[in-house]
């Protein structure tokens, strides 16, 4: 579905690659999450697939992204807009309405969606953000929290087959996030629609992305799902990012010999490995393949 | 000011009203104010606007803007009254500054109209939504998307603006820098070193903008709309009164 095959871009008036040598396949389905300190390239990589590298910043492009088989440089951001939705890390100036439900139905208007659709695809997104109640309200007067659940329904109403997110959930509170990314689930589950996601709030991540790619200086690092890319916590803490309770927590087992399966991605799981250690039945979970570049 | 174009939400007959309606009330009052010469037809009109605001229910934000209308009109009626040196002298503003008579009607008459002409484009900016204005732009007056897009747009960035204006001021403001103050000079002196961080965060916002519409199929094809608007006899009827204003000026002349 997307795939960047040796990947390096720096922006115009910089010397710097933003992001260098990405080799990465991501399947229909998937649901991606992207970790990483600020300054990464974490942005600057999901921009090359909704097309605004190269369309809109630019720079020296090396290598090739194909998103649904189209090569992004020779397609447009506005081609590339039926395949592929966007939310950006500014939830503000990406609004471009005055009110919630116009924001929404902007982008459905703007694919020539008949009207009786539009009405139908608007009441589910607002359902499905969670702001129903929000729907003639003036964006300017929103939270910042708000704005960015009204920034996720306009996107989700498009139903694209690949969303990408960036930092959609930076300015909610715990249970909010939690909310966003169950929706994203559902999307995931539901509509098959591939979800690429940077996220700083490495727990949700670990419970629902069954991808995580972990990047620093421009590079992808690391690559693999989720639960062995967590083992690596030593080196994601070197980072800056911190590994969920759960996973350090099998970690003192690991390293007491208590344990010697694989982590945990959620409460539940954690749970399960501590009894088991507790009745001495600890049945392993399998460990998948990781690959480190 | 950051008042003065946003639109007020209601479900007043006049929110209802088409919004071509609304938009020829505002271009044909406006157009009457400048050629009417009379104070008492200029007064007239203004009494409209506030019959209008308060028959929708919006008096109480529109007061800030006949408030703010009126202080800018003394301005200007100040500054008039100061190089119309014709006429029959009344009484002097400063040793040798008189006030004449034809001064003071000129100056008067272009304060008035000044209101009277700037009321009803605020007033219609306070009772339409941005986006109605967008569909009878394009719809009803064939303007293209593009076009009526960068116009509502630009008219949308105006109270943003000020509101970041007012952020910036709040943050000097944390960091002991005196911004409150009511001579005009000073208010120069504060405000010209906030004009930078605010053009560049607006440059960034206005990118943001543009990358935000073109991943969201802006101009890339035929366009649905999701609202149909109508007229209603009530509309027609709304057209036919305000429409009378243009003989009314002329002849009152
Ligand atoms: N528009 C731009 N012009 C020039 N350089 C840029 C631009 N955007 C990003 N960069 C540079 O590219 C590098 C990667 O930036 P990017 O925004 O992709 O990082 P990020 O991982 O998203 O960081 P953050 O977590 O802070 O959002 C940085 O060194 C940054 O300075
Ligand atoms: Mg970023």
């Amino acid at each position: 579905m997307i795939r960047f095959n040796d990947v390096s871009f720096s922006y115009e008036n910089s010397d710097e690659m933003a992001v260098r040598n990405i080799n990465a396949h991501i399947g229909r389905g998937e649901f991606v999450g992207i970790i990483g300190p600020s300054g990464a390239g974490k942005s600057t990589l999901l921009s090359m697939i909704n097309g605004v590298i190269p369309h809109f910043y630019k720079g020296d492009f090396y290598g090739e992204v194909l998103v649904c088989g189209r090569d992004t440089v020779e397609s447009t951001c506005g081609k590339l807009s039926h395949h592929v939705g966007s939310v950006f890390q500014d939830p503000e100036s990406q609004i471009v309405s005055t009110v919630v439900e116009d924001e929404i139905a902007f982008g459905l208007e703007n694919f020539n969606i008949p009207a009786g659709e539009i009405e139908a695809r608007l009441a589910e997104a607002l359902r499905m953000a969670g702001i129903e109640h929000l729907r003639h309200e003036s964006t300017a007067a929103l939270s910042g929290g708000q704005k960015q659940r009204v920034t996720i329904a306009a996107a989700i109403a498009l139903r694209p087959e690949i969303l990408v997110l960036d930092e959609p959930t930076s300015q909610l509170d715990p249970r909010g996030s939690r909310q966003v990314f169950t929706t994203l689930r559902q999307l995931n589950r539901e509509y098959g629609i591939t979800i690429i996601i940077v996220e700083q709030k490495v727990m949700l991540l670990s419970e629902f992305c069954s991808r995580l790619m972990v990047m620093e200086k421009g590079r992808i690092i690391m690559d693999g799902p989720t639960r062995s890319v967590l083992e690596h916590n030593d080196r994601l803490l070197e980072l800056g990012i911190n590994c969920p309770r759960i996973v350090t927590l099998t970690k003192l087992l690991k390293n007491a010999s208590l344990w010697s399966g694989g982590y945990p991605v959620d409460v539940d799981e954690a749970e399960t490995v501590v009894r088991g250690i507790m009745e001495g039945t600890h049945d392993q979970y399998q460990e998948p393949e990781l690959s480190i570049q | 000011m950051k008042q003065m174009l946003e639109y007020v939400h209601g479900n007043s007959l006049i929110h209802r009203l088409n919004p071509l309606t609304k938009l020829i009330f505002a271009v044909v009052t406006c157009v009457a104010c400048f050629i009417g010469s009379n104070h008492l037809f200029l007064l007239g009109i203004l009494l409209f606007t506030i019959i209008i605001a308060g028959a929708s229910g919006i008096l109480g934000r529109a007061a800030g803007v006949y408030k703010a209308l009126f202080i800018l009109g003394l301005f200007l009626m100040l500054f008039q009254l100061l190089f119309t040196p014709q006429g029959r002298i009344l009484f002097y503003i400063l040793p040798g500054v008189p006030v004449t008579d034809i001064g003071l009607g000129f100056s008067s008459l272009l304060m008035l109209r000044m209101m009277a002409a700037l009321a009803p484009l605020s007033l219609m900016l306070m009772l339409t939504p941005m986006n109605e204005l967008l569909t009878a732009m394009t719809h009803n007056l064939k303007v293209p998307y593009r076009y009526a897009f960068a116009v509502v747009t630009a008219l949308r960035f105006i109270p943003a603006f000020s509101r970041e204006m007012d952020q910036i001021m709040q943050a000097q403001r944390s960091r002991g820098h005196e911004t409150d103050t009511r001579n005009p000079i000073k208010k120069i002196r504060v405000i010209i070193p906030m004009c930078i961080p605010l053009l560049i965060s607006s440059v960034r916002k206005v990118e943001t903008m543009a990358i935000s519409l073109e991943t969201r199929g802006f101009c890339t094809g035929p366009r649905s709309c999701r609202k149909k608007l109508g007229f209603t006899l009530f509309d027609i009827l709304a057209i036919i009164l305000v429409m009378a204003a243009l003989p009314v000026s002329i002849i009152i002349g």
